[in-house]
């Protein structure tokens, strides 16, 4: 037989083979694998059926570095109803404490600003206390805290008591001389009912161009080396204030930085000195005139590419989640000056100064680490879903 | 012109054909293993191929020191060596079973033809026994199509499930082999493909697979265990543990089964019941494999005392008497 | 009715087209051959050779006897064509045997003899005058046997045979030859066997064809239709038989037919009170029967590698040099081959006469495949249709066991050539295990 016409013969049988083959194969596949995606989503949709009623479930693709993050977020999901519609996201999270380890589910709202509901079937929670504490979790704002571990360990003071003698009203004070760079800092304070409601510190340009936290939004005004973009700094500088309401509270070395507030690195001598005397014009009743405290302050959403949760809050904040506060030293030079009364230590909690906790939630019965931790899954979803919104997973 | 034996004209379909078109016959069940596995599959079948067809021109060329006269057997015993281990197999096992059945079961024993074991078949007994870890962790189809981490290191934690099988997998999963495996071995389409294949161009022989097939289906059904009967249950036990792929492949290797008919059919007929047997006893790839190795063993008995009538002579097989005075002729 | 068989051999499925050709009807009319010189042999059959009984120099017209039968088992040979004695001479024939042959110079007339004439009442002739006939014939088996069918006939009579086997199956799936003859000239066929089977004395007659000839069957089964009413004492009927090889073989066929099988020392006629004949044979005794034309000539088949070309009349003697002259394919030809493609002898040179045993002509073209090792693949075993297991006695005859050789009745091998066909690898298993055969000593040695 010829050898050439057999070859080619046999050629040809394997290629009709192989797209035989090919052909089952893929179309055998293409209907198991819908039959086994269903299968997938029924049982999703059983497994987080008391978080969040979705039919749909789009798995969200964990890059390396966010599972190096976030290494307790087992899976995570986009979460879609019966019309398709986008109703939220929903994760499978392994908590950790005293080295018991349990599962819950989480589940938050489209715009990753609301918890909608949390389970943890098997958390060492006695079933007295469970149904209580999960129903704190409907439709709750992010991030949030177990009351328990505020400041003030009260849910009626859950802030520091204002100076005393403040009258309500604006309050403005400026520098007479602007600085090397050309900017003249202010610092505005609102007084409300004896309590400092909001503070604005920023700086006006002398040459009538942009204001200094606007200027470094738009890059215009750079600090040096990697410090956070004044505008950040400044707004964690006010934040700071609300929280404490004295500037006294708040320790400055002497080089006229602070350590207390994270992230903030510039001088804040001249905020601490304007500061202080719109507290003075307040308790004074020098009210500033009505349209200067109508200049346009990056408002956080402005500032919010590069201001995080994170970054207003970082280190040396102890893990409050897993360890406890209770036995930690209170305060220290560089740090809030506390009421000898109050148990916090730290000055946030999973990441997010006190300032930014929404929600307060009262522990499930006595299980107070439980509840941290339980909590602490939460708040790291938040965290985690609003990196991974900013695309940075 | 010269005078020359008759019959002067031949069948077409020579050795020189056969083992490509078992070949052609193997490459359904491969395209599954590659869908299934991707690229660790694919290297693992060709480095099988090239291993055993190397080690077969090493040994002819250097130890018998004969003219290597090529022909695709080599290539088919690499591939279905490869059809038979997981994909998370890695690499070195697989040249370490091209070796044991190249040399140790072929060419030791006079090469091709000469075999008395099937060689694919021996040296998957033999890893499964010599590394019972390393060649028994399966992997999730469709999943990991392009790793190859453990073709060098073998398997990978991340992706190893405990034991093969589907169990939760429906009747159309197992059709299509989409359950954890062997690479070659689960899609049962596929080996149909390749059987129909082979029948249709007259190299499968269908005796020893039918009466395989059929006595391994009543046992089943007979003695279903635990699992209880289901459509997906028979499926299950054809298709894991490669007992279709065996019978296609492994019980129609014309070395190592009878010559005749009626032996084949006893030979099928026993592969079914040790096949039976021993996987009630330990996991069904290893069973298919040892009743297969055994049934080898038996066949030249098989051979002896199964042969045809002879033209005009009453009795239809050789009974021991008649046996016995062919002995005594032969002395 | 169902279709009959024997056990094993080879099936079209083995890539043999029995029916091939059967599309080329052009190429199976007949050719008529008329050759310038034929090289009559005197030993065309089994027996004794003839004794030329014409000189150099003599005059001969077709039909005219040239030599006479030297013994009971021998057979008169007859001038085939018209011309000039010019030798008598010694000639190797395809099959190795050497005898006397007279060599006619054609004269290109085609005169027939004297005694070749239309004879007035055929039919009535008695059995004694038939078989005379078929003595005085000079037929030899034409299905390749080559036994004298006189001697056959003597033989069945003495048997008290009852029933006559035409064979009309192919010997050799590429042999149309008889085909050809029951397609173009059923009368005749059926009209010879209607004759033979009087010779013999026998009223059952049965035709035997296969069934990838569906015109074939149709032709004869006509013909049988009309003829039947002319012999109500006679039992016409045919037998379709299903297209396997090599069914042509007397033996496979009374197996297929009735059941039995023959051991060596059993006949057909004495064991199943049956006589075989060939179509071929039964045609050329009633040329004899009707003309008084003692076998001249037959229809041989020319085929290639896979079907057969073209059927040509030839007369006996004519050299094979002379047939092929204008035969395409002989130069490409890797074997020529005196018989069937399977079967037949190939031929080193081409001075060679056809005989009254040469059904066809086969021109090979392929090269034998490439020897390797047997694979113990069975084949050979499936296909040997007495039984055998050809890959063992290749062994033994390799090991040169004779006495195992012996246990595994190597000597019923029928040497068709079934085994050496399907081998995969390409061994010679029929020729050598017919020449281990033939080289044993006939009887097992007594201990």
């Amino acid at each position: 037989m010829n050898t050439r016409k057999a070859a080619r013969l046999l050629g040809f049988q394997a290629a009709i083979l192989l797209l035989v083959t090919v052909i089952l194969l893929v179309s055998m596949n293409a209907v198991t694998g819908m039959r086994l995606e269903r299968q997938k989503q029924d049982a999703l949709c059983l497994k987080f059926q008391d978080v969040i009623l979705g039919t749909r479930f789009e798995r969200l693709r964990l890059d390396d570095k966010a599972r190096e993050q976030f290494p307790e977020i087992l899976t995570a999901y986009r979460v879609y109803s019966d019309s398709n519609a986008f109703i939220g996201y929903v994760a499978e999270y392994r908590n950790e404490t005293d080295g018991e380890e349990f599962i819950s589910h989480i589940s938050l709202s489209a715009d990753a600003t609301k918890l909608t509901g949390l389970t943890a079937s098997d958390a060492p929670i006695s079933s007295d206390d469970a149904p209580a504490f999960f129903a704190q979790f409907q439709q709750m704002r992010m991030p949030a805290a177990l009351a328990h571990d505020m400041p003030g360990n009260a849910v009626t003071t859950t802030v520091y008591p204002p100076v005393s003698g403040l009258k309500d009203g604006n309050f403005r004070e400026s520098l007479d001389t602007a600085d090397s760079s050309g900017y003249k800092d202010y610092v505005a304070i609102v007084v409300a009912g004896g309590r400092i409601t909001a503070v604005t510190w920023d700086a006006v340009a002398i040459d009538g161009g942009k204001n200094r936290a606007e200027a470094s939004v738009s890059g215009e005004f750079k600090l040096d080396g990697d410090q956070e973009i004044w505008a950040a700094q400044a707004y964690a500088m006010q934040n700071m204030l609300l929280e404490v309401q004295d500037p006294a509270k708040i320790a400055i070395k002497s080089d006229g930085t602070t350590e207390v507030v994270p992230g903030v690195t510039v001088n804040v001598n001249a905020f601490f000195k304007l500061a202080n005397l719109c507290i003075d014009d307040s308790k004074n009743g020098d009210f500033a005139e009505p349209e200067s405290s109508t200049s346009p302050t990056p408002t956080r959403a402005d500032i919010s590419p590069t201001l995080t949760p994170a970054m207003i809050s970082v280190t040396p904040v102890p893990d409050l989640g897993d360890e406890g506060t209770d036995d930690s030293d209170p305060g220290s030079e560089d740090g809030v000056i506390l009421n000898a009364n109050d148990a916090v230590t730290a000055d946030s909690i999973d990441g997010f100064g006190y300032s930014e906790i929404k929600t307060q939630l009262q522990p499930a019965g006595d299980s107070l680490d439980v509840s941290r931790s339980v909590i602490r899954g939460a708040n790291r979803m938040y965290l985690f879903l609003t990196r991974y919104l900013k695309g940075e997973f | 012109m010269r005078k020359l034996p008759a019959p002067h004209i031949h069948k077409e379909l020579g050795i020189s054909m056969i083992y490509p078109h078992v070949l052609v016959a193997l490459l359904p069940a491969a395209v599954s293993g590659v869908y299934y596995y991707g690229i660790r599959a694919l290297l693992l079948i060709l480095c099988g191929m090239v291993s055993c067809a190397v080690f077969d021109f090493l040994f002819v060329r250097y130890v018998r020191k004969e003219k290597y006269v090529w022909e695709a057997s080599s290539l088919v015993s690499g591939a279905i060596l490869a059809l038979l281990f997981p994909p998370t197999v890695p690499v070195w096992i697989l040249i370490l079973g091209a070796f044991f059945s190249t040399i140790l079961v072929k060419q030791c024993f006079g090469g091709l033809g000469s075999n008395l074991f099937n060689p694919a078949f021996t040296a998957r007994a033999f890893l499964s026994l010599a590394f019972p870890t390393l060649t028994a962790v399966y992997s999730e189809p469709t999943v990991a199509r392009w790793e190859v981490l453990s073709l060098l290191f073998g398997p990978q934690q991340t992706e190893a499930v405990a034991s093969p099988g589907g169990a939760g997998a429906g009747v159309l999963e197992l059709l299509s082999g989409r359950f954890a495996g062997e690479i070659g071995t689960t899609c049962v389409f596929a080996l149909l493909i390749g059987a129909v294949y082979l029948f249709s161009i007259g190299i499968l022989r269908p005796q020893a697979p039918l009466f395989y097939f059929g006595v391994l289906g009543i046992l089943f059904l007979l003695f279903p265990g635990a699992q209880g009967l289901s459509l997906g249950y028979l499926i299950r036990s054809l298709a894991v543990g490669g007992v279709l792929f065996a019978g296609v492949f492994a019980l129609n290797d014309y070395s190592t089964t009878p010559t005749t008919p009626l032996g084949r059919a006893v030979f099928g007929v026993g592969a079914g019941l040790l096949t039976f047997i021993l996987c009630r006893l330990t996991t069904i790839a290893v069973s298919v494999s040892f009743a297969i190795l055994v049934m080898n063993a038996v066949t030249p008995i098989l051979d002896f005392y199964i042969r045809p009538r002879i033209f005009g002579s009453p009795s239809w097989f050789l009974t021991p008497k008649e046996g016995q005075k062919r002995k005594e002729a032969a002395k | 009715m169902g279709k009959l068989s024997f056990r094993k051999g080879l099936l079209p499925i083995d890539g043999l087209d029995f029916a091939a050709g059967r599309t080329l009807v052009q190429e199976r009319v007949l050719e008529i051959y008329s050759p310038r010189e034929v090289l009559v042999p005197m030993l065309q059959h089994i027996g004794t050779p003839a004794v030329p009984c014409v000189a150099e120099g003599a005059d001969v017209s077709i039909g005219q006897l040239i030599g006479r039968p030297s013994s009971r088992i021998s057979l008169p040979v007859h001038a085939t064509i018209s011309g000039t004695v010019t030798a008598i001479e010694t000639v190797t024939l395809s099959n190795g045997v050497r005898t006397e042959a007279v060599h006619i110079r054609s004269d290109n007339k085609r005169r027939y003899h004297a005694s070749v004439a239309r004879r007035a009442n055929p039919e009535r002739l008695s059995p004694k005058e038939l078989s005379l006939l078929l003595l005085r014939s000079g037929i030899a088996g034409m299905g390749g046997e080559g036994y004298p069918a006189y001697a056959k006939c003597v033989r069945a009579v003495g048997n008290g045979v009852t029933r006559l086997y035409v064979n009309g199956l192919s010997s050799e799936p590429h042999l149309s030859c008889d085909l050809h003859l029951i397609h173009e000239q059923a009368d005749r066929v059926i009209s010879g066997a209607l004759a033979l089977g009087s010779c013999c004395q026998v009223r059952e007659i049965f035709f035997c064809i296969q069934d990838s000839f569906q015109p074939e069957i149709a032709i004869l089964r006509s013909a049988l239709d009309r003829i039947r009413p002319m012999y109500p004492d006679r039992h016409l009927e045919m037998l379709v038989f299903r297209s396997r090889f090599p069914q042509g073989y007397e033996r496979l066929l009374i197996r297929a037919t009735t059941g039995v099988e023959l051991e060596d020392s059993q006949l057909p006629e004495n064991t199943v009170a049956s006589v075989v004949y060939n179509v071929s044979t039964c045609a050329a005794f009633w040329d004899m029967v009707e003309r008084n034309l003692p076998s001249v000539s037959r229809i041989i088949t020319i085929s290639d590698d896979k079907a057969s070309v073209k059927n040509v009349l030839v007369p006996f003697g004519t050299l094979l040099s002379d047939l092929l002259e204008r035969t395409p394919g002989v130069q490409t030809a890797h074997r020529i081959v005196v018989g069937g493609a399977l079967t037949g002898a190939s031929v080193n040179r081409l001075d060679i006469p056809i005989t009254k045993q040469t059904q066809g002509i086969a021109l090979i073209k392929e090269e034998h495949p490439v020897r390797t090792p047997c694979i113990h693949c069975g084949a050979c075993v499936e296909a040997c249709p007495v039984g055998l297991l050809p890959y063992v006695c290749n062994r033994l005859i390799e090991l040169s066991d004779f006495r195992a050789l012996a246990a595994e009745s190597i000597d019923r091998c029928i040497s068709c050539g079934a085994c050496s066909y399907v081998c995969p690898a390409g061994i010679e298993l029929s020729a050598r295990i017919v020449r281990a055969a033939h080289s044993m000593p006939r009887k097992e040695p007594e201990t």
